[in-house]
């Protein structure tokens, strides 16, 4: 290489730079569009400086043809659209493909089996679009957003319908080679896997009794609820030290429905986890839960800024 | 593989009853080396004394940096041991900065199941892949996680003990280790190999087992870190034409089959790779802030 290449190669990684860094702090102040599509309801805002500036949560006809349900998609995101807008975030209970911006068979809705959603919403709007998880968006948005702000390694562990998380390793989404990481809910457990034991629903199916109501009856000290919120705690506690065994993280922040109930059986949950054999690592160990209730639209923004940042490495 | 023009590595593998350590020049490591620890001694510093008399044997100028393989868990960042199974006296060991002040070179230190996946990233069956898990099936079992051609950074240096996982009635490393053959048929898994080269239908059977067991950690990897290659290495790993087919019918009811399209396990039996795996812990990190100098200079300019 001659010397006159190298300066003006120089040249050109000086002027990334600077424009890198003009990226970085603008970054939270561009507004992105956040989606969360949850099976039977949309909910799109927008997001600027951190906060939504305005939301609107729609419930939709699951059972829908593709295409209709992509109309509702465009018309919501339509409704929170203006001029200042830079890019849209999504996140989709199903397997995505993250590079090329399709979902698979997504959870609630039977007919979006395999949806170009990316390509089909930049074309649409114009705009840069991401596409990851619902797990993958709780984690990022809580790093961004919530309570795992300022962790390098994180886990955001979602405990509702379904039972996943996404993983954050040095403030990044960590995704796996086909987006199915943190499928943490599938893993083998007793006679099932995980999430047969740790879902919403199997209050239901297994006490007859919803999730909803057991919640309800534990905050009145209720001794029957709490006793079963205290064995689900045990449940969680051994998800908990498969978590810390395979992606070790500072801290697990805990969302979903379920993280509601997160009083009740942290005690027992922390009974198990402390069985961890490594005091030391299981001594900083930190979970809590989310409380945040806009979390999912703030996740799927917050793909936008996980994407931008992660691009000024590569 | 060339690591490095001029200059050599010396990688250390600490285990529970005896220390490892070769050195390599250019592409080539020489003979490696052992000596027996006082595991129960209660002072930390015999063992120390051990681990630099067996360095002191390889050393010379022109070494570069050191590596160490710990049977626990480690500060990566700061060199010290935390948590070693095996070895009761060593709380908060600063071992990084014990033998970087003898040696006046870089330390590393890390998981010797890490070490391992290292190994074989950069020496065996890893090296044209960036994200793959590597799993070693000894009288336990560990594993290391590889993402993007580099150890992932986690908190602890406690990713990938796949073997401590909740499973049935205990972990997994009791059902996928040598510890399952002597547990629930009283033999070795060396013995075992013996007879199912006989053809002798209960070693067999021992290892269809196995392979079942195995089956569901490989599934339970897959949903956790996703990787696009297992490596399995280790002792175990040698008789793998007993227990691959029962292993893959095992694998073969995972829930998301897109994912497994390009999804592979294959055995490896690279030899020293614990203490190559160590030695190359220098080129993980060395090239792991070269990446992160220049993040940190395009943020701070």
């Amino acid at each position: 290489m001659s010397l006159l290449t190298r300066v003006v190669e120089k040249k050109v990684n000086k002027q990334t730079v600077n424009s890198h860094k003009n990226k970085k702090v603008l970054m939270l102040k561009n507004s992105v569009i956040g989606i969360s599509i949850g099976g039977k309801t949309l909910v799109a805002g927008k997001v600027k400086d951190g906060r939504i500036e305005k939301s609107i949560t729609r419930k939709i006809n699951n059972r829908a043809p593709e295409d209709e349900v992509l109309s509702e998609v465009f018309g919501i995101i339509g409704e929170v659209m203006d001029d200042e807008v830079a890019g849209i975030g999504i996140g989709v209970p199903s397997l995505v493909d993250v590079e090329k911006g399709i979902v698979y068979r997504v959870q609630n809705i039977p007919s979006w089996r395999e949806v170009h959603i990316r390509e089909i919403l930049e074309n649409h709007f114009g705009l840069k679009v991401y596409v990851n998880n619902d797990a993958n968006c709780f984690a990022i948005g809580e790093m961004y957003f919530g309570k795992t702000a300022g962790y390098s390694n994180s886990a955001g562990l979602i405990l509702g319908a379904g039972v996943g998380a996404g993983i954050i390793f040095k403030g990044h989404l960590y995704s796996g080679t086909n987006c199915g990481a943190g499928e943490f809910g599938e893993i083998p457990f007793r006679h099932f896997n995980y999430e047969y034991y740790l879902n919403d629903a199997y209050f239901e199916y297994k006490y007859g009794v919803s999730a909803n109501t057991f919640l309800n009856r534990a905050k009145k000290k209720d001794k029957i609820a709490l006793a079963i919120f205290e064995h689900y705690g045990a449940d969680l506690g051994n998800l908990i030290k498969t978590i810390l065994f395979t992606i070790d993280p500072e801290i697990i922040v805990i969302g979903g429905m379920l993280s509601r109930a997160f009083p009740f059986f942290e005690k027992s949950m922390w009974e198990i986890v402390n069985t961890f054999p490594y005091k030391h690592a299981v001594s900083k160990l930190k979970i809590v839960a989310s409380g945040q209730e806009d979390i999912a639209v703030l996740g799927a923004a917050a793909l936008y800024y996980d994407a931008h940042n992660q691009r000024m490495i590569k | 593989m060339v690591l490095t023009n001029n200059g050599a590595l010396i990688g250390v593998d600490l285990g529970g009853t005896k220390v490892a350590a070769g050195r390599i020049d250019g592409a080539q490591l020489g003979e490696v080396i052992y000596k027996l620890i006082p595991a129960n001694s209660d002072d930390p510093r015999d063992i120390i004394d051990v681990i630099i008399e067996v360095i002191d044997k390889l050393f010379d100028e022109q070494v570069l940096g050191i590596g160490i393989g710990i049977p626990g868990l480690v500060d990566r960042e700061e060199g010290i041991v935390n948590d070693v199974q095996n070895i009761p006296s060593w709380k908060e060991v600063h071992l990084g900065n014990i033998l970087e002040t003898h040696y006046n070179v870089p330390v590393y230190l890390d998981n010797d199941a890490n070490c391992f996946a290292l190994g074989e990233s950069r020496f065996g069956k890893g090296k044209d892949e960036d994200d793959f898990v590597g799993l070693t099936l000894g009288t336990g079992m560990g594993g290391g996680i590889i993402k993007d051609g580099f150890l992932i950074p986690d908190a602890h240096c406690g990713s990938g003990e796949f073997g401590n996982i909740p499973y049935l009635n205990s972990i997994y490393e009791d059902y996928c280790s040598g510890k399952f053959f002597v547990a629930e048929y009283g033999f070795k898994g060396e013995e075992l190999t013996e007879a199912a080269n006989q053809g002798d239908k209960l070693a067999l059977k021992a290892f269809d087992e196995f392979g079942k067991h195995l089956g569901n950690a490989v599934k339970t990897i897959k949903l956790a870190v996703d990787p696009r290659k297992v490596i399995i290495g280790g002792s175990v790993a040698q008789a793998s034409k007993f227990f691959e087919k029962s292993m893959w019918k095992s694998i073969s009811d995972f829930p998301f089959p897109r994912a497994m399209r390009d999804f592979e396990v294959i055995f490896s039996d690279l030899k020293n790779i614990a203490v190559l795996g160590a030695a190359s812990l220098y080129l993980d990190r060395t090239k792991q802030r070269a990446v992160e100098e220049v993040v940190a200079a395009n943020k701070s300019s």
